[in-house]
């Protein structure tokens, strides 16, 4: 666990961080983030003490790092960078074997657990034990830089902007990575960049910087539904959302004003109001919660002789429905092409809280697009 | 070149011995530079404004004049190889600072982030990662500095150092250009070896991952170590090997010797092999010789300090140049001002005039003698404005020769050239002046057959020869009182002339020719 407890942080008489209060719990991946010169990096810094403690205080699983020795620090933490900081001149065994020798595993050990880490990043130890960093790709390093850090099995792990640099699709790979390797080993991840996507896809909490202060900390959804303040909101995107269909619900989108009938009125009561709403079907519902009992369709009703008939047996369950949590994705990969009308939205009791319509998910999906092509540039 | 191969025959055991001592002084000197400069170089990276303040002096250091840092050096710390150590040092140092601050200090500055954020104490990260990756610049630093080194030791000969420059400071004062190649072909072929092979080593020791990634072949971390050790091996004994010898060489030196000075012309080592011959055969006195001495600038100082005990010099330089006395052109009365100013100034003891006179003359051919009927100077000053002079600069400029014989009698040569060393030779033999100037005993004017115009209006100052001795010698060896003045009065001008032609001419030893003298007086 770590707590930040108002740390501070000037450079000359420039503040760059005030009063950062926070905890990060163990385990968890907490990626910093904002524009640049914010204080994300100087922030991450003061974790190892690579930036020193200026003001207020900083507890590392209840103690104090003013009470732990810069290097004793440093040594349980992990550390990547740009490019995986490796060392020039040494091969990809001996960058990490040099950390390895530091803490002081013993030295016959040594050779197995670089070998260890390295298939743990799905490098192949026979391959690239031998290799040397001018001799690796951009995302070769910075698996080798990950593997280092891994190495020494500390619980802490500070990531600065490790991925920057490399092409999209490798920079993918690695966040699925980085991030199947932190729930596997249950290691805290403390994670500084300057990609909103990158932080959506890898954070369990993301901590939005705004000139040395907490902007927002929270959930990425969370943080994407509400943003704390409008820089939040500016620095997020209005558009964000929607570029995360995990992350839109049934109830973001529905229409709550959704025409519906009771079981117990008749078929003509029943016609009159499609006729007047020019619609072919009908949602009913039953009792005060409006409990979701059927579908009636206008064809099934055309042949009724009987007007003032109930229209419990006309019912159908021809109809798909969507819990109120469900996401836009699923939403997208549940609906019939091919029925027409509407798509219930119920909770977990089956009440009914809404509606969708294919013309307002069509909707909802363009104006996404629509965005895109006039904001993008922002990006 | 027959000649030249001859020499190299002839004096190829002395070339040797003058190319260890070369190579002695040149590693003592890298070395030396290499532990100051590197130490220098890693301490100032930590402060950028010390750092320029460092480099600063270091390049200022390297642009005194090599000559007179050593004439500076020498009333400090005497003469020999200590002052020429520390010249070298002093110009050795710049590339090795300057190459091990821009080592470390180049070193990407997020390589060190990374390597403190992993935990790397301040001391393995300069073991670790900071001295290997600035090792190829440091490397490239000693080369240079080793190269440059070779070369300035050449100079160091002026003070007395010895090494090749001996040989080349030899062939310049006797007008022979076989000798001075003689010291400057090794000298050459010594620095393209010392940068060849340091070459290889600071290849070998250039770590693999910081070559081209196409260049880049693995070895295994032990052989890489193995390879690396073995040429800082090889350039550590290069260095420390030689500088050893040298020391030991130097802390073994008796110091209960008689030192004899010489300066660096054939006259002055003749005189010097005669006095140290004498003493050898007439005492038990051991006797060091302490040659190729580069003029007063460094046999006064040297003799105050106690590097040398006697050197002889000439009345008319010790008077305006030592003692600041007037223009005087009585030779009885300078003598006698020169002895006592020397005492007095100094507490050195002057002998008697050993005989000899060396001062200036002017010469003419044999045939210009006869066509202008010329004998004495007097003759000349009338002639002078249909006679082209062509003489050295010091004649040209020095207030008591040309400017004074202008001044006080009015001479007006047709024409003026400022002619160095055997060109003046040449020059009147191949009739493109008429007049030249030369000293008395110059072996060249025997040679080439010019005749002295006689001095018949007492012009020139004189240059009697004398050797001045360190005031407590007679104290420590008083049986030198018997010995030294043995040669008072016994070498004329004309058998100075002859010993001097018999050396630079003849091509003998200045030792044989010593030796030759001493018997044909019976003095030993």
């Amino acid at each position: 666990m770590i707590e930040f407890r108002n740390v501070s942080q000037s450079y000359k008489d420039h503040k760059v961080l005030t009063d950062i209060n926070m905890t990060i719990q163990s385990g968890e991946f907490v990626v910093l983030i904002g524009s640049s010169g914010c204080g994300k990096t100087t922030l991450l810094k003061t974790i190892n003490k690579l930036t020193s403690l200026a003001g207020g205080d900083l507890l590392i699983d209840g103690v104090s790092i003013r009470d732990i020795p810069d290097i004793a620090l440093r040594r349980r933490i992990g550390y990547v960078i740009q490019d995986g900081g490796l060392f020039p001149h040494l091969t990809v065994e001996e960058n990490i074997s040099l950390l390895l020798e530091t803490v002081g595993m013993p030295s016959e050990k040594i050779p197995a657990r670089v070998d260890e880490v390295l298939e743990m990043v799905n490098l192949d130890p026979d391959t690239f034990r031998n290799s040397f960093p001018a001799q690796l790709s951009g995302g070769q390093k910075q698996r080798v830089g990950v593997a280092r850090a891994f190495s020494a099995n500390p619980d802490i792990i500070l990531m600065d902007e490790p991925f920057s640099a490399l092409d999209p699709v490798t920079r993918g790979e690695l966040q699925n990575e980085v991030v199947k390797l932190q729930k596997r080993f249950h290691k805290t991840i403390v994670f500084v960049t300057h990609d909103m996507d990158e932080a959506i896809k890898m954070a369990d909490r993301i901590c939005i910087i705004q000139n040395g202060q907490i902007a927002q900390f929270d959930r990425p959804e969370e943080i994407l539904k509400r943003p704390a303040n409008a820089y939040v909101e500016e620095f997020v995107g209005k558009n964000r959302l929607w570029g995360n269909p995990a992350y839109i619900h049934a109830e973001d989108i529905m229409k709550k004003a959704v025409i519906h009938i009771s079981k117990n009125r008749t078929v003509l009561q029943a016609l009159q109001i499609m006729r007047h709403n020019t619609v072919d079907s009908l949602l009913v519902t039953s009792g005060r919660e409006h409990r979701l009992e059927g579908i009636i369709w206008l064809k099934n009703l055309q042949e009724v002789k009987d007007y003032s008939a109930s229209l419990e047996e006309y019912i159908t369950q021809d109809y798909i429905s969507v819990y109120a949590d469900t996401s836009l994705q699923e939403i997208i990969d549940t609906v019939d092409y091919d029925a027409s009308g509407i798509i219930p939205v119920v909770n977990h009791e089956n009440e009914l809280l809404g509606g969708l319509t294919k013309s307002g998910l069509l909707a909802t999906l363009s104006k996404r697009y629509r965005r895109d092509s006039t904001e993008g540039v922002e990006e | 070149m027959s000649e030249f191969l001859t020499q190299f025959m002839e004096r190829r055991g002395e070339l040797l011995e003058l190319t260890i001592e070369h190579m002695e002084m040149t590693s003592l000197a890298v070395l030396a530079s290499l532990i100051v400069g590197g130490l220098i170089g890693i301490a100032i990276t930590k402060n950028d404004k010390a750092a320029a303040i460092v480099i600063g002096i270091a390049n200022l250091m390297q642009s005194i004049p090599s000559i007179g840092l050593l004439a500076f050096m020498v009333p400090f710390v005497g003469i020999g190889q200590k002052p020429a150590i520390i010249m070298v040092v002093i110009y050795a140092l710049l590339p090795i600072i300057k190459n091990t601050y821009t080592g470390i200090t180049g070193i990407d500055p997020k390589l060190l982030e990374a390597a403190s954020g992993i935990g790397l104490s301040k001391t393995q990260q300069l073991l670790r990662i900071q001295l290997p990756l600035a090792l190829p610049f440091i490397m490239a630093g000693i080369r240079i500095s080793a190269v440059t080194a070779v070369g300035t030791v050449t100079i160091a000969a002026f003070a007395g150092a010895g090494g090749l420059g001996w040989m080349i400071n030899m062939g310049l004062n006797a007008n022979d250009a076989n000798l001075v190649l003689l010291g400057a072909i090794p000298a050459c072929l010594l620095a393209l070896a010392v940068d060849f092979v340091l070459g290889k080593v600071e290849k070998a020791i250039t770590p693999e991952g910081l070559k081209p990634a196409d260049k880049i072949v693995y070895m295994p971390r032990r052989k890489r170590l193995v390879r690396q050790a073995v040429a800082l091996a090889l350039c550590a004994v290069l260095l420390i090997v030689p500088s050893v010898s040298s020391l030991v060489r130097s802390l073994s030196k008796d110091e209960n010797r008689l030192l004899v000075g010489a300066q660096n012309f054939t006259e002055g080592m003749i005189l010097g092999d005669i006095y140290v011959e004498l003493i050898e055969t007439r005492t038990d006195i051991p006797v060091e010789r302490v040659y190729n001495l580069n003029g007063l600038m460094i046999t006064m100082p040297a003799l105050e300090n106690g590097s040398i005990d006697m050197v002889t010099d000439y009345t008319g330089m010790l008077a305006p140049q030592v003692l600041h006395l007037p223009m005087d052109t009585n030779p009885e009365r300078v003598y006698e001002n020169v002895r006592t100013g020397m005492k007095e100034q100094f507490g050195f003891e002057v002998s008697e005039p050993l005989g000899f006179s060396n001062t200036y003359v002017l010469a003419v051919t044999e045939e210009t003698a006869r066509t202008y009927g010329l004998t004495t100077l007097s003759q000349l000053v009338q002639q002078a404005p249909s006679l082209r002079l062509g003489a050295t600069t010091s004649f040209l400029i020095r207030e008591d020769l040309l400017p004074k014989l202008k001044a006080e009698h009015g001479v007006q040569f047709k024409e003026e050239r400022g002619l160095d060393g055997n060109v003046r030779y040449q020059a009147i033999l191949s009739g493109e002046v008429e007049v030249t100037d030369a000293y008395e005993t110059d072996a060249l004017l025997m040679k080439s057959g010019l005749h002295c115009l006689e001095d018949d209006m007492e012009f020139f100052p004189p240059y009697q020869c004398v050797n001045v001795i360190r005031g407590d010698v007679y104290e420590r060896y008083p049986e030198l009182r018997e010995v030294l003045p043995l040669l008072d009065n016994a070498i004329s001008t004309e058998e100075m002339r002859e010993m001097n032609y018999k050396v630079d001419v003849e091509g003998m030893t200045t030792q044989e020719v010593a030796h030759e003298f001493l018997v044909e007086k019976g003095l030993v």
